[in-house]
């Protein structure tokens, strides 16, 4: 059974794939050969079955928009692995080693496995102009469909991968218009 | 050898009843029998001696004939034999074979019968008339029982017949005239301003049934009419319209042409901020 977002995911791939064919071939390809960092594609999704169309959708969803601009990555270094999603007593004790300005609280009944906290702008692209703001966290192993859906309704997604000591927190920027004015430009929306 | 003193081994009467010397020695010593002495014995011997009996299986003891003591297909019919004598019976009685309706049709192999054709009841048995109850019996769940059950009384009122007429007259309708039977209702239906869902509803209550008829060998053919797709926009769990997030997830797709996306994906070196405890 899939999950409401997976059905959504299906449905906007299916309905474009005149547009995507080529571009999703391309994606799993260079996925295949490594093209792509790690941590970026443990950012979409964790899973041990091969990637299929959705998850390649998903990643160059997110890469175009990194490439225009419009997203922004941070690495927060934490120095532990995460537990099972559902220690949540013990995902929640090593989150309180994130350096400031982050603080997390581990949540299941949240949108997420919890939300990440930021005290003060993260940097002068950021949104958020020195006020608190948080985004949702996901921790260990997620569908690809749902990492999209958080980006495309919250613009801003942490992601706490297994295996990975840094948290990987996306936010959209606040001056696209100014510093990527010539890039919007050359790709001219349809 | 047996020694003398000793009883003989093997067989030898176990009956309780006085015997003669058991050894030669204590024969000779009694000397000759007396006359009461023969007399005990003939009268022991004329007694039917006590026999071990070993009991048969009881198919052994079905098969006999308690009065002629014959085994079956050998009866004497005498007496005392259980059965009667075969003149008695007399010539049994000729089946009677079942003959199709006038109307029923057949190419020379297969038949196409018409609604109570005696051989068509005779190998399907006459089920057509009750489907509509052994339909409802049928239903495990009470709530779907009942709620099927008040579809087709609305859809047997709409015919003006009974419910199990009309579920009949439905079954036996055919793969043409049926559907064009159901349309007509679901027309009906709209007419009254019911909504999606109970129209549905109520189809599928008439799907039910005659799914139940074509499982059952009443009837060859099933109803193949879609339900309608209901207009409310479904709901995310979080509460977002489910075309929303469609919409919203085919954003990329949308934004860009085939060249732009493949110019995009283009490997680079990914810059990112990093914060660390010494930041």
């Amino acid at each position: 059974m899939s999950t409401f977002h997976e059905r959504a995911l299906k449905h906007a791939v299916q309905t474009n794939l005149s547009v995507l064919a080529q571009p999703l071939q391309e994606v799993l390809s260079n996925h295949e050969k490594g093209k792509y960092p790690s941590w970026l594609c443990d950012f979409v999704t964790q899973k041990r079955a091969p990637w299929d169309l959705y998850d390649a959708y998903v990643l160059l969803a997110i890469y175009a928009r990194w490439r225009l601009g419009e997203l922004v990555f941070a690495h927060v270094e934490l120095g532990e692995v995460p537990e099972a999603d559902a220690e949540v007593e013990a995902n929640q004790r090593l989150l309180k080693k994130l350096p400031p300005p982050f603080s997390a609280v581990v949540d299941r009944s949240a949108d997420g496995d919890g939300i990440l906290t930021w005290s003060e702008a993260l940097s002068e692209f950021s949104e958020d102009s020195g006020e608190q703001a948080n985004t949702p966290l996901e921790i260990g192993s997620t569908k690809s469909s749902r990492t999209l859906w958080h980006i495309e309704r919250s613009q801003r997604l942490a992601r706490w991968p297994y295996g990975s000591s840094v948290l990987v927190v996306t936010y959209r920027t606040k001056k696209f218009e100014s510093w990527f004015g010539d890039s919007k430009e050359a790709l001219r929306t349809r | 050898m047996p020694q003398l003193d000793e009883p003989p081994t093997g067989l030898f009467d176990v009956s309780r009843e006085p015997r003669g010397p058991a050894t030669l020695k204590e024969a000779l010593a009694q000397g000759p029998p007396t006359a009461e002495q023969i007399d005990a014995a003939v009268e022991r011997a004329s007694r039917p001696r006590r026999q071990e009996t070993i009991p048969l299986p009881p198919a052994v003891f079905a098969r006999l004939c308690p009065g002629c003591r014959s085994l079956d297909g050998e009866h004497d019919f005498g007496p005392t034999c259980t059965l009667p004598p075969p003149e008695a019976v007399g010539e049994p009685e000729a089946f009677p074979v079942p003959q199709h309706l006038p109307s029923c049709r057949s190419d020379g192999m297969d038949w196409w019968c018409e609604p109570g054709c005696p051989v068509r009841d005779a190998l399907f048995g006459s089920k057509a008339g009750s489907i509509y109850s052994r339909f409802l019996s049928s239903l495990v769940a009470p709530g779907t029982r009942r709620a099927y059950q008040g579809d087709l009384v609305l859809f047997a009122r709409w015919l003006g017949l009974e419910p199990s007429a009309a579920t009949e007259r439905l079954v036996q309708a055919g793969w043409v005239e049926g559907p064009k039977l159901v349309q007509r209702w679901l027309e009906e239906l709209r007419a009254q301003g019911l909504s999606t869902s109970v129209r549905n509803r109520r189809l599928a209550a008439l799907k039910a049934i005659v799914k139940f008829a074509l499982d059952t060998e009443v009837c060859t053919w099933s109803l193949q009419i879609a339900g309608e797709r209901s207009k409310r926009t479904a709901l995310s769990p979080d509460g977002v319209r489910y075309a929303g997030m469609q919409e919203a997830l085919a954003h990329t797709a949308r934004r860009f042409t085939q060249e732009q996306l493949l110019d995009l994906l283009q490997p680079q070196e990914v810059s990112c901020l990093r914060f660390t405890r010494e930041h």
